[in-house]
């Protein structure tokens, strides 16, 4: 065992806690502002960090990415445009809570959470990285695909008041992810010979399109909702400390599927998040309603889950070296440049590297508090500016967002069709999330489908075959079930007593247009 | 003032320097578009190789990483780019995406300037495998080709299955009849190996070094003509099949067809010193990479040779018809 | 943009419709089971369903809703410019950039975008530049995003740091 003054030594450095709190700004920065991505503020720091001791380098990319996730809560609530894709599963419901001037405790939530789920998955990963790790590693594609599966069923829960027009918004996600090459036999879908859509359509550049610009469409002759009330927010500390006790499981639920999702390779936090989302919406008493409690609920389940599934990512990246999602894919590429080679024998050769680094997400989490009310009011103040300034401002960074992940002005493009989409799809109340969803899983679902099917050539059994994939398989169909049976039951009740609540809010709005 | 004067001067003398330099090259900042996502190891090798380049070439190199479409968007933008000299990029095994309809490269695309990184495939097992030697596995593979499962650790018809491919038909496997898994890169094939989903994977041996350690896969055989370092005790494919086999990845910079010959050999001469200065050979070592060093002729060489053996592979297996 | 639920639909269907038969060319290489038009083909499906259903629904309250809805944007020319100056400054960053470099293309757009929400042309101008110089440090000199420097080309060693 390694000796906690050995760390303590470690972490001792200025230089380190230096780059650790310039890396919190810089993330803080990049998360908050619409258009630029947690992945994105890793990548950036690459040709930097490339070049700095092992220690700090790594420190950098973990502050940077925690931050990043948490500071996208920040537009996700304040003006309806998730800054990072792993906000948008609760961007509406963070946004309902700014426009009743209860802002505070939508971030204040998201927040406590964040650093709550961050500081659970440290505990684990320090705990049981290892035994961990081997269970993640007896995944094979049959497990893979049923977890997509259980994340597509999250659509159910997202679709919104019309479930046809979410499955339509799913669909079309799921569509728009077979652009470009068939991951499965390399064939050309949907080309129509171009060597852009070859690489097919990223996610951010759609992302930003979707909710950045048309949210920036919808409001051109309009100030921001949530400009008039980001002035008056009040304490958040006093605010929130109640309300941390009565969702204290929700929280833990939250970080507990962050860390497992985390782990797993290939899913990432945005997963994490609508699948954390989906649970605390259905599975518990107070997540269930539809008051300020039950959105407090589920936004604290999933920033707990979105902020613990980082960490979650470093246990098969420490332990075998198998990254758990692209920003730890960036770490472990930087840990091989400097010589640390993850793995089962950096935990016998250099414990106190490898607790050190355990070390920084515990001070990274930590730091998010007080760094994260920082930021917070920051904006609220950048906020103030009329509309007129900012919305040219955020504009000109979504353009910088899918050019610098993308490197291509086709994505540039991309954003531009995908904002006209985004406000034709809003304004026909078709919800915008599922679609995300389906971008993100479909690739997912499709590859490890065919991998299956390749591997047990045509055998359908083999889903059903394996312990481990047989139990989330059966799981998920449970879920579908009753999913189905819920939905059908209280949407019929639902359209009975009362219309549903983004058809109420249109009508005054079609009348003002017509 | 005095700092502004100083400042101006030396912007001055700077600008000066610019110009009567300005027919030499390289004059201004130069670009290497990268065919691969930032942190992989194509982005990770020409990142270090790009750092020794600035000091020889004294002048900034942006690099661009273009990894969409597994590399097709990137390599196009090589191809398609000002032939000017001043943008370069990444070449690697390149040949492939004509067989599955993706894109046509062929060498006359590009003007080979120097390769400096190679690794060779590797044929990998997981520990609970029957499989003890290379021989014994082709020999099952021979028997009953349709019954295994080989992962590619990427796309198929790639970098690390098709060398490995080509060696089994040289010892008379039916290729085509194999379960060829495709993936998402080296480590989802090494999850599916240790998870017991596929029978075989090939693979880079640097790539599964962590796990091999770990105890849960080993490496059957390399197909290299000499040990590899850091992993001298894995066999050598031709050692089994009689004859001396090398297949692999190679990492090379090109620039577009039509390049001037001086900036070809500026960039040729810069990037061999970088090849001899001890820091950039330590931190490839370090970081697990090979290092190879071809001229551009010889590198001309491999590109056909390269483009050859993939058009029989793939044939072989059944592409492109 | 708002149309009625029955046209939705039956875009959607469409969309579905044309997925579908798309993926029904693709055709499996080599011996496997399922081909790549496999998933497509059963989006393509997916997504025709769900347009009859939202057709169908549409159809109950045929007399309620309004046919086509008349957008908000469309009331005025200041309007409709403050709504399309958005995507049309953004394709027009991508035809331009190549040429003008970054650091004109964004000073450009934001005045323009600024000035059209009301912005005195002087202020708005300024404070473009302003951001677009803030920007173009922060990104290309700092953070090496390769952003393009258009006449600026020649002298860019020295503006990367």
């Amino acid at each position: 065992m390694v000796s906690p003054l050995a760390i303590l030594g470690q972490l001792a450095d200025p230089y380190l806690l230096l780059v650790i709190f310039a890396s919190a700004f810089y993330g803080l920065f990049i998360g908050a502002v619409p258009g630029l991505t947690a992945l994105m503020a890793s990548a950036l720091l690459v040709p930097f960090i490339i070049f700095m001791e092992p220690l700090p380098a790594i420190a950098s990319i973990i502050t940077a990415s925690a931050m990043a996730i948490f500071a996208g809560d920040i537009p996700g609530a304040l003006l309806r445009m998730p800054g990072t894709p792993a906000s948008a599963a609760y961007t509406d419901d963070a946004h309902a809570l700014t426009r009743k001037g209860k802002t505070v405790v939508a971030l204040g939530a998201g927040l406590f959470a964040s650093a709550a789920g961050g500081l659970f998955s440290a505990v684990i990963l320090t705990l049981a990285a290892p035994s961990l790790a081997r269970i993640a590693l007896s995944f094979s594609s049959v497990e893979y695909f049923w977890l997509g599966v259980l994340g597509l069923s999250c659509a159910t829960f997202v679709a919104g008041p019309s479930l046809p027009k979410g499955l339509a918004s799913l669909f079309l996600g799921l569509t728009l992810a077979t652009i470009g090459m068939d991951p499965t036999s390399g064939i050309p879908r949907f080309t129509f010979g171009s060597s852009n859509l070859m690489g097919g359509l990223g996610l951010i550049p759609v992302l930003i399109g979707l909710f950045a610009i048309s949210e920036l469409m919808r409001n051109a002759n309009s100030e921001f909702h949530g400009h008039a009330d980001t002035h008056r927010m009040g304490p958040i500390f006093s605010t929130i400390g109640a309300r941390l006790v009565p969702h204290k499981v929700g929280i833990l639920r939250g970080g507990l599927i962050g860390t497992v999702v985390g782990a797993l390779p290939g899913a990432g936090s945005d997963i994490a998040a609508w699948i954390s989302y989906a649970i605390a919406r259905r599975g518990s008493r107070i997540g269930r309603k539809d008051d300020d409690d039950g959105a407090v609920e589920r936004i604290m389940s999933a920033s707990a889950a979105n902020n613990a599934s980082l960490g979650g990512a470093y246990i098969p990246a420490t332990v075998f070296g198998i990254p758990g999602d692209a920003i730890t894919a960036i770490v472990i590429s930087v840990m091989f440049i400097k010589g640390i080679n993850p793995g089962p024998t950096l935990f016998l050769n250099n414990p106190d590297v490898i607790y050190t680094i355990f070390a920084i997400f515990f001070i990274a989490n930590l730091l998010m508090v007080p760094l994260g009310i920082l930021c917070i009011r920051a904006f609220g103040l950048i906020l103030k500016l009329p509309t007129s300034y900012v919305s040219p401002v955020i504009l000109m960074f979504c353009i910088l967002g899918a050019f610098s992940v993308e490197n291509t002005l086709f994505a540039v493009g991309l954003v531009a069709l995908f904002g006209v989409l985004g406000y034709l799809m809003e304004i026909n109340q078709i919800p915008l999330a599922p679609a995300i969803l389906g971008l993100i899983l479909g690739p997912l679902i499709e590859q490890t489908f065919m991998t299956t099917m390749l591997k047990s050539q045509g055998d359908l059994l083999i889903f059903f075959d394996r312990p481990i994939g047989g139990t989330i398989g059966a799981f998920t169909i449970l879920v579908w079930l009753a999913a189905i049976g819920i939905k059908s039951f209280s949407g019929n009740r639902q359209v009975e007593l009362t219309p549903p609540p983004t058809d109420a809010a249109a009508v005054p709005e079609n009348r003002r247009a017509s | 003032m005095g700092t502004f004067h100083t400042l101006a001067s030396a912007v001055f003398v700077v600008g000066l320097a610019g110009v009567a330099f300005a027919d030499e090259f390289p004059a201004r900042p130069l670009t290497i578009v990268v065919p691969a996502g930032a942190g992989g190891g194509g982005d990770t090798t020409t990142r270090m190789l790009a750092r020794e380049l600035e000091g020889e070439l004294g002048q900034p190199i942006t690099i661009i990483n273009q990894g969409q479409g597994g590399g097709v968007v990137g390599l196009t933008s090589i191809r398609n780019a000002k032939a000017d000299g001043y943008t370069v990029g990444l070449l690697f095994p390149y040949a492939g995406y004509k067989f599955t309809g993706q894109a046509d490269f062929k060498g006359a695309d590009f003007t080979p300037v120097a390769n400096f990184n190679g690794d060779s495939s590797s044929l990998l097992v997981a520990e609970s495998s029957p499989f003890t030697d290379l021989k014994s596995a082709l020999d099952a593979l021979k028997a009953d080709p349709s019954g295994f499962n080989v992962h590619c650790s990427g796309g198929c018809g790639s970098v690390w299955d098709i060398p490995v491919a080509g060696m089994m038909l040289d010892y008379g496997i039916d290729v085509a009849k194999i379960n060829w898994i495709p993936g998402q890169g080296a480590a989802s094939g090494l999850t599916e190996l240790s998870s017991g989903g596929v029978d075989f994977q090939t693979a880079s041996l640097p790539e599964a070094a962590s796990l091999m350690q770990a105890g849960q896969v080993r490496a059957l055989a390399v197909l290299s003509p000499e040990p590899v370092a850091g992993f001298e005790d894995v066999p050598l494919a031709g050692d089994t099949v009689g004859h001396p086999v090398d297949g692999g990845t190679w990492r090379a910079i090109g620039g577009p067809a039509g390049m001037p010959a001086e900036a070809v050999e500026v960039w040729q001469e810069a990037i061999r010193n970088a090849m001899n200065s001890e820091e950039f050979r330590t931190s490839m070592k370090t970081a697990g990479f090979g290092l190879k060093w071809l001229d551009s002729a010889q590198l001309k060489a491999l590109m056909e040779q390269h483009e050859a053996d993939t058009a029989r592979v793939m044939g072989a297996l059944g592409y492109g018809k | 943009m708002k149309v009625h639920d029955i046209i939705v639909g039956i875009v959607i269907l469409a969309l579905g419709l044309c997925v579908a038969t798309y993926s029904t060319t693709l055709v499996a290489p080599r011996n496997l089971n399922y081909g790549p038009g496999f998933f497509p083909l059963l989006v393509g499906c997916g997504l025709a369903l769900v347009g009859l259903v939202i057709s169908l629904q549409g159809l109950r309250n045929l007399r309620v809703e309004p046919v086509f809805v008349l957008p908000e944007w469309a009331r005025s020319a200041q309007m409709a410019l403050r709504f399309w100056i958005l995507p049309g400054s953004i394709l027009f960053y991508v035809f331009a950039v190549e040429a003008l470099g970054f650091l004109a293309t964004a000073t450009l757009i934001l005045t323009a975008a600024m000035a059209a929400g009301g912005i005195h042309l002087f202020k708005a101008f300024v404070a473009g530049l302003l951001v677009a110089v803030a920007t173009n440090v922060a990104f290309a000199s700092l953070l090496h995003v390769p952003l393009p420097w258009g006449p600026l080309t020649s002298i860019s060693g020295w503006l990367i740091w």
